[in-house]
């Protein structure tokens, strides 16, 4: 098999486009080909709106968007996770424009971690249904996907949280290979359950 | 807007797929909500049936209630609580001859998110040892 090893060409700033380049490593057989990868995006939204709300001691939806800048369809199996002690964070609004006093990325704040998560920062979790995001400009790209039961609110969540939203943490990786037959439609349900 | 910053790993022979490990640069977030605690919105009273001169509440459940907190009035006062259960029926003890009573009930989610309270029931009358 051929091994490509990935090299980063043109790294930028936070949440610009980064397109790396990838060349043949020793002991490849020069059946592999280049390929110039740009950046998956993935947003916090409030649509389609979660159908399962947060509470102490409770799980919830969350909502995010996934843009696929590149040519070809990307497939995403895992999302690795940061520790269950990074929270999020809660804001008064769904455009997350404003903090909530009260409500901050902390466990007498919001309590509300990532379900599963663990002690050790990005372990990966396995989407029930692999999401294939299609193709830049294509139909199921953005594509919204809710996932299902995968914040958890701790039971010392403050009283301030009621009725806010939240951006969770940030994940930590996701493992996803190129291609895809058959795009997702947009918007999804999905996530892990373990 | 967060951004994923993709690291090809390894692609296979011609045709085969090829691999993508990713790492996040900056946030790469999703968005929730919390609940807003409810009242019930069905509370009734009643003369009790088995204690005199007292009052039996019932009411719908809430999903996700821990509790559920019972506020009362006596005479056109101020409600005050008075009794908390995780059932949905609540009966009285023995109210006070010659008055009248009305009541709310407000939800408690986990140990501290509280509910406003529900509309308050219809007032009940206790003369002497009876409830009407």
């Amino acid at each position: 098999m051929a091994i490509l090893a990935g090299t980063l060409a043109a790294g930028g700033a936070a949440f610009a486009a980064s397109n790396w380049i990838v060349g043949l490593n020793s002991g490849s057989n020069g059946q592999g080909k280049s390929a110039a990868v740009s950046n998956l995006t993935i947003t916090a939204v409030s649509s389609p709106s979660p159908a399962n709300l947060l509470y102490p001691k409770g799980t919830g939806d969350v909502v995010v968007k996934i843009t696929n800048p590149n040519s070809f369809p990307v497939t995403i199996t895992k999302l690795k996770l940061p520790k269950t002690t990074a929270f999020a964070a809660g804001y008064t609004t769904s455009s997350l424009g404003s903090t909530k006093t009260g409500c901050g990325a902390s466990k007498t704040g919001s309590d509300v971690s990532w379900h599963y998560a663990t002690s050790t920062t990005g372990t990966a979790h396995t989407l029930t249904t692999p999401l294939v995001v299609n193709a830049t400009g294509k139909t199921g790209d953005p594509l919204s996907v809710t996932l299902t039961s995968d914040a958890v609110m701790g039971t010392t969540a403050s009283a301030t949280c009621e009725g806010i939203y939240f951006k969770m943490p940030s994940f930590t990786g996701v493992t996803a290979t190129a291609g895809g037959t058959s795009p997702t439609t947009s918007p999804a349900t999905d996530g892990w359950t373990s | 807007m967060a951004a994923l910053v993709a690291a090809l790993v390894f692609g296979g022979a011609s045709g085969a797929a090829t691999y993508w490990r990713v790492s996040v640069a900056g946030s790469a977030s999703a968005e929730g909500r919390a609940l807003t605690p409810t009242p019930p919105g069905d509370v009734s009273a009643s003369c009790s049936t088995t204690t005199k001169a007292a009052v039996t509440l019932t009411w719908s459940a809430i999903p996700d209630a821990s509790t559920y907190t019972i506020y009362e009035s006596k005479t056109g006062g101020a409600y005050t609580a008075v009794a908390s259960t995780s059932a949905t029926t609540w009966t009285s003890g023995t109210l006070k001859k010659r008055s009248t009573y009305s009541f709310e009930v407000a939800t408690t989610i986990g140990a501290t998110w509280l509910s406003a309270p529900s509309t308050p029931t219809t007032a009940l009358d206790i003369h002497g040892k009876h409830c009407t």
